[in-house]
């Protein structure tokens, strides 16, 4: 199937910020799964393009001057074989065992975790995890909270991001690598596409998408954006800017989503 | 009377034999210090407290109040190498630097180590510290360590062997020159009566090493400092006038177009090499950590493209991990086809299962430390602990086995320092930083650091540690050159 996407990324700053720097990952390669027919990215300056440590496309922007509104288009058509699983992308999946600020586990994901250890976890037990994440934590509706895997667990109720980052943290903690993905899913709740985050585990030699918001143990229409240890390794936009008082830095760092995304 | 007080029975003492005459190579010194009078060494110290004082030479301790600063207190009792004996310590730092340098390449390219088998692949790909973004970069030549502090201790038979590796952004080097000034300053006729080694010459060596770094022709230089809230901003401050650079903070720095450049009065300039001071994690927030406002956003692009250098280089934190640690004496091997000059503590790695039986068995006689700690804070020293200081370590070790390595309690060596009770023997260690560029070179001395607590073996500045000025003699044939 063809999958068309707009995806408009756009802010309004009134702080009169000295620079801008952002960090997109708006750019989708292809895979065993996803044939990129045409994309485009309409930038407000030029950036050239990179690859990020995990692979992934990215172009890092910097603006200079103060603005007071941004627009990013991301513009393209994509093949997705909804049958199809990914290939083997050649990083090492030992890579994702590691933890990550967002991702780290407490006594509670611990408990969670426990409840499925034993020697040889198999593709049902981690579908089994997903499950009962989807469940401890309620999905919300809702751009990334900023919030850590322990803290949304608490929480029970996160978004899309929280589900996916309680996941990685139980996945780990069993010794199983798992890694992080946003992209866009087509037409699961309605006839559109929607900015989304969900998981791969490395199960029985091969990465198997768990995605816990929608309860899929495989990709069904997922169009792959980057992967990551977390959210912030592979979210479409990523920016930090630097404040005028008294020019030192006082910046915060600023991770702007999706506004909104049409088919 | 003297007030030298004699070694303790069983120690190594670097200026007294056991019979409590002075080793050969130290008598002049030993004579000295038996003729000075208390009172003179109490004048003397006063002067060094009031001149580090003044010359702002401090160091502030976390988890002090906020700005609180002290001094670190310099011992003016130096300690001393003989010539032969520092030309050992050279080639086997050289060997383990090399080694060390071939071994952090060999994890972001090849993994030849990990294939041979002397090193479990999860030892390396799923520690913390190793940095995914610095897979299949290639740093001109190949250099990961341009700055190493090796941590030497010698044991009780005389023997030294390394305690740790610093390969991230050791620290000290500072004291190691200003040590020395206030020696010369204190006590000039002792000077003109021993050949000792000049150390000056390093923050010239130093800048020409982050120049060697660079593939540019007369690269721009400069120093990344945390801030003046950095225990170690002194330190900062002291090297870039010192070498006559920029000292800078993440927000002088910018990317643009994927090249770094720093704000001037006379416009932006480009930046070739970043001598930084604080830790991976800082250095892009767009990279590492969001919340990071000592960063520079972009820069790890630039890097990866080769665009810019960063001394020393992002990821070495994988090698110095005492985790890793154990297997730096196969890694000589694997990679050089030579035994190790330089030896390590031998040691427990409680992920293994036989390991960590043991060491639960014997917590009252081992050190144990946090594979990942630094500063001293995260260890247990078993023969000084409370029970239920080991409890509580034993709970935490059963709770995380691989977080934590044990060694035997070394005897460190020890050195006599003025104390209230006199000149007493203290427990001390010696850090030698090792550079390298085209060259690995290493000025003759270092950072040596005392216990000034009579009996303790902690001599980490931030536990109440001191320092003492490093003095290597010259071979004779070098002091007739002169």
């Amino acid at each position: 199937m063809k999958i068309a996407i707009e995806h408009n990324t756009a802010w309004h700053d009134e702080s009169g910020a000295r620079s801008v720097t952002q960090l997109l990952r708006l750019t989708p390669r292809d895979s065993a799964r996803q044939r990129v027919l045409a994309w485009d990215l309409a930038l407000p300056c030029q950036a050239t393009r990179g690859t990020d440590p995990y692979g992934n496309v990215q172009h890092v922007l910097t603006l200079d001057a103060p603005r007071q509104d941004v627009t990013l288009t991301a513009r393209g058509v994509v093949e997705i074989d909804p049958n199809a699983e990914e290939g083997d992308d050649g990083l090492n999946p030992l890579l994702f065992l590691r933890t990550s600020g967002l991702t780290q586990a407490d006594g509670a994901i611990g408990d969670l975790a426990d409840n499925f250890r034993m020697p040889h976890l198999s593709r049902d037990a981690l579908r089994a995890l997903m499950m009962t994440v989807s469940s401890e934590v309620k999905l919300e509706a809702g751009t990334f909270s900023g919030r850590t895997a322990a803290e949304a667990l608490a929480r029970h109720a996160g978004t899309c991001h929280d589900q996916a980052h309680v996941f990685l943290a139980c996945a780990r903690l069993l010794g199983v690598p798992a890694r992080y993905v946003s992209g866009y899913v087509h037409g699961i709740e309605a006839n559109r596409v929607t900015s989304h985050g969900w998981t791969e585990a490395y199960v029985h030699g091969r990465w198997h998408t768990f995605d816990v918001a929608y309860r899929l143990d495989r990709a069904t229409t997922h169009l792959k954006l980057a992967i990551g240890m977390d959210y912030l390794d592979a979210c479409p936009v990523r920016g930090v800017r630097f404040g005028r008082a008294r020019e030192r830095l006082s910046a915060h760092t600023l991770i702007e989503q999706a506004q909104q995304a049409n088919q | 009377m003297s007030i030298l007080i004699p070694p303790a029975e069983g120690l190594y003492d670097e200026l007294l034999l056991a019979s409590g005459d002075a080793r050969p190579h130290v008598k002049g010194l030993a004579d000295w210090l038996r003729k000075t009078g208390a009172a003179r060494f109490e004048r003397k110290r006063a002067e060094a407290d009031l001149l580090f004082r003044r010359s702002g030479i401090t160091f502030s301790v976390y988890g002090d109040a906020e700005g609180a600063e002290r001094l670190i207190p310099f011992d003016i009792v130096p300690r001393v190498i003989p010539a032969a004996e520092w030309q050992s310590l050279v080639a086997g730092l050289k060997q383990r630097i090399t080694a060390l340098n071939r071994f952090i390449h060999d994890i972001y390219h090849d993994h030849e180590i990990i294939k041979a088998g002397v090193i479990p692949a999860e030892q390396v790909f799923a520690n913390e510290m190793y940095q995914v973004a610095m897979q299949g970069i290639d740093l001109h030549r190949g250099l990961y360590t341009h700055i190493g502090g090796i941590d030497l201790v010698r044991n009780n038979d005389g023997n030294w062997h390394v305690l740790e590796d610093n390969l991230r952004t050791p620290s000290g080097v500072s004291y190691m020159l200003e040590n020395r000034k206030m020696m010369m300053r204190l006590f000039p006729e002792l000077f003109a009566r021993h050949a000792v080694a000049p150390v000056d010459q390093y923050p010239s060596l130093l800048l020409e090493t982050l120049r060697d770094a660079s593939p540019v022709d007369n690269p721009t230089v400069v120093v990344l400092t945390p801030g003046r809230y950095n225990s170690a901003y002194f330190e900062h401050a002291f090297l870039a006038r010192e070498m006559g650079v920029e000292l800078v903070e993440g927000a002088d720095l910018f990317v643009r177009d994927d090249y770094v450049w720093m704000r001037t009065t006379r416009g932006p300039q480009r930046v070739d090499v970043i001598y930084r001071r604080l830790d991976d994690a800082f250095l892009d927030p767009l990279a590492f950590r969001p919340d990071s406002m000592l960063g520079v956003p972009g820069l790890l692009a630039a890097y990866r493209l080769g665009n810019v250098v960063i001394t020393n280089a992002i990821g070495n934190g994988v090698a110095d991990d005492k985790s890793i640690y154990p297997y730096v004496p196969d890694m000589v091997r694997f990679y050089l086809g030579e035994e190790p000059i330089l030896h390590n503590v031998p040691t427990w790695m409680c992920r293994k299962p036989d390991d960590l039986k043991y060491v639960l068995d014997h917590l009252p006689e081992l050190v144990v430390k946090e594979t990942q700690g630094a500063g001293g804070y995260g260890m247990l020293i078993g023969p000084r602990a409370t029970r239920e200081e080991i409890a509580d370590f034993r709970k935490r070790i059963e709770a995380k086995p691989e977080g934590y390595i044990a060694q035997p309690t070394l005897s460190l060596s020890t050195c006599p320092t003025f104390v209230e009770e006199g000149i007493a023997p203290r427990h001390i260690d010696l850090r030698p930083f090792v550079l390298t560029g085209k060259d690995i070179r290493i000025v003759p001395g270092g950072l040596t650091r005392v216990a000034l607590r009579k009996g303790s073996l902690v001599v980490n500045s931030s536990q109440g540690g001191g320092t003492k000025d490093t003095w290597i003699l010259e071979a004779r044939d070098a002091v007739a050159d002169r």
